[in-house]
């Protein structure tokens, strides 16, 4: 039953009560800025429910969706990657599948393949799980570089080719995909040009003592259960997403003000190759994405760029090896800290367009 | 000496200033007047309030910087902000809505820029 509620200009569909007794609706269509952030605040209430003290990072998945980007977890063993991965997964209602990424996964087992089917006496095409809209892909970097090669390929392309057919992947498609820093044993390092790829790296720290507490707290009473209502349909997302890239205007001074910034991360001394124009668009991208879930403002600022600035550029960036040997050694960061101060000193650098 | 040389080339390097100053594009100012006139007064009172201002510094890293300062100006200053913004990057007119923070703020600004 669809139930068309004028007043604030969703379409939304009838689905249960949940546990605490409010009936939840799934998001249907967008019409209006407001109705993005309306979408974002759905999924961060759904993920709240069960992931604690990781807001940020679970605003920047929400801002990859609504932007059409894929997105890279990464972080220590056991710090929640796949569970915030599933959470997010769970309160969407799209068809979503995960991949368990190791070193004997071949590209068949993502993209399909062609099985001989003797009633029919023909080959047939058995679809892979890449047809979905949303996959997880835990671990990404235990998978061959030949199925790297080709799951990043149907990123990008959004399209697949199998025997020489190609085939649209669903709309909307978002890849998730989580990697943690520490281990090299068995694991093939993701090339530069296929991070690119990822709109934003989410880089997840160790929680706070009060936030650990509060986790162990909902562990203490719910165990491993996990009950998410999902809460916008993909063709909401759809909408959503393009909303975003034609209501929100980015001004040709933040344009200029974006392009500068990404520009900046090329001229400086610890980098040995800066962010490419992808990431520039991806910057803008991730910008107007940040204007509309944070207050529903249909153009950008500089405080959005600033805000998305680091999850947007952190992947892009080569560092020079003396410099990286140099980072790398502070294990605490992981080498993070330094790729903070080449990006913050980049945004230093670029005068405020107003 | 050298401070105040170095704190002169920066200002000369952001926009806010150079908005104030009206020289931010071809000599003739983009904005109302009522949005030079507040930026002016933001400008001037947290200078004087000792912030720190840089190239890369926003609109709202200064009004936020004066939130804390004034408690009792948060409000206006929020308003202002929105408006500012949504006149300088959205392209919009002033709302007549918001008269009455430009007002607000002038007021204020002029008491404080006096003492």
């Amino acid at each position: 039953m669809i139930i068309n509620i004028t007043q604030v200009g969703l379409h939304l569909v009838r689905t249960k009560w949940d546990a605490r007794g409010f009936m939840k609706m799934k998001l249907e269509k967008v019409e209006k800025i407001s109705d993005i952030q309306h979408i974002a605040t759905e999924i961060d209430t759904e993920i709240r429910r069960y992931v604690v003290g990781y807001e940020e990072v679970t605003r920047n998945l929400i801002i990859s969706l609504l932007s059409g980007g894929h997105v890279l977890l990464e972080g220590v063993p056991g710090i929640a990657k796949t569970y915030l991965a599933k959470a997010f997964s769970g309160s969407l209602s799209m068809s979503m599948k995960r991949i368990q990424a190791t070193p004997d996964l071949m590209p068949a087992d993502i993209v399909g393949t062609r099985i001989y089917n003797p009633k029919a006496l023909e080959f047939e095409f058995k679809q892979g799980p890449i047809f979905s809209n949303l996959i997880v892909v835990d671990e990404i970097s235990r998978a061959p570089p030949k199925t790297q090669s080709a799951l990043l390929e149907a990123m990008q392309e959004k399209q697949v080719t199998v025997d020489g057919s190609t085939l649209e992947l669903k709309a909307p498609f978002i890849v998730v995909a989580t990697k943690n820093p520490i281990e090299f044993e068995g694991t093939f390092p993701l090339p530069e040009a296929q991070l690119d790829r990822f709109l934003m790296r989410l880089i997840m720290n160790y929680q706070g003592q009060k936030e650990e507490v509060e986790m162990l707290r909902r562990k203490n009473i719910k165990g491993e259960e996990i009950d998410i209502t999902p809460v916008v349909k993909a063709s909401a997302v759809l909408s959503a997403q393009k909303l975003l890239h034609t209501s929100i205007k980015a001004s040709d001074d933040m344009l200029e003000y974006i392009a500068e910034i990404v520009r900046k991360t090329r001229d400086n001394d610890k980098v040995m190759l800066g962010a490419s124009p992808r990431a520039s668009v991806a910057l803008l991208y991730a910008s107007k994405g940040y204007a509309a879930i944070s207050e529903g403002r249909n153009y950008v600022v500089p405080d959005d760029v600033k805000a998305v600035a680091f999850d947007v550029l952190n992947h892009r960036l080569i560092l020079r090896p003396d410099v990286m040997m140099e980072s790398t050694k502070s294990r605490e960061s992981w080498g993070y800290g330094l790729l903070h101060d080449i990006i913050r000193e980049s945004i230093e650098q670029v005068s405020v367009r107003v | 000496m050298i401070i105040i040389i170095a704190q002169i080339i920066l200002l000369n390097r952001n926009y806010l200033f150079k908005i104030i100053k009206g020289n931010e594009g071809n000599g003739t100012s983009r904005y109302d007047r009522k949005v030079k006139t507040a930026l002016k007064s933001i400008y001037r009172i947290s200078i004087s309030r000792g912030f720190n201002f840089r190239t890369s510094t926003t609109i709202r890293e200064v009004t936020g910087f004066l939130q804390v300062q004034f408690p009792d100006q948060s409000t206006i200053l929020t308003q202002l902000t929105r408006s500012l913004e949504s006149h300088i990057y959205g392209s919009k007119y002033i709302e007549s809505d918001d008269n009455k923070y430009y007002a607000g703020w002038a007021t204020f600004s002029k008491n404080e820029m006096g003492r």
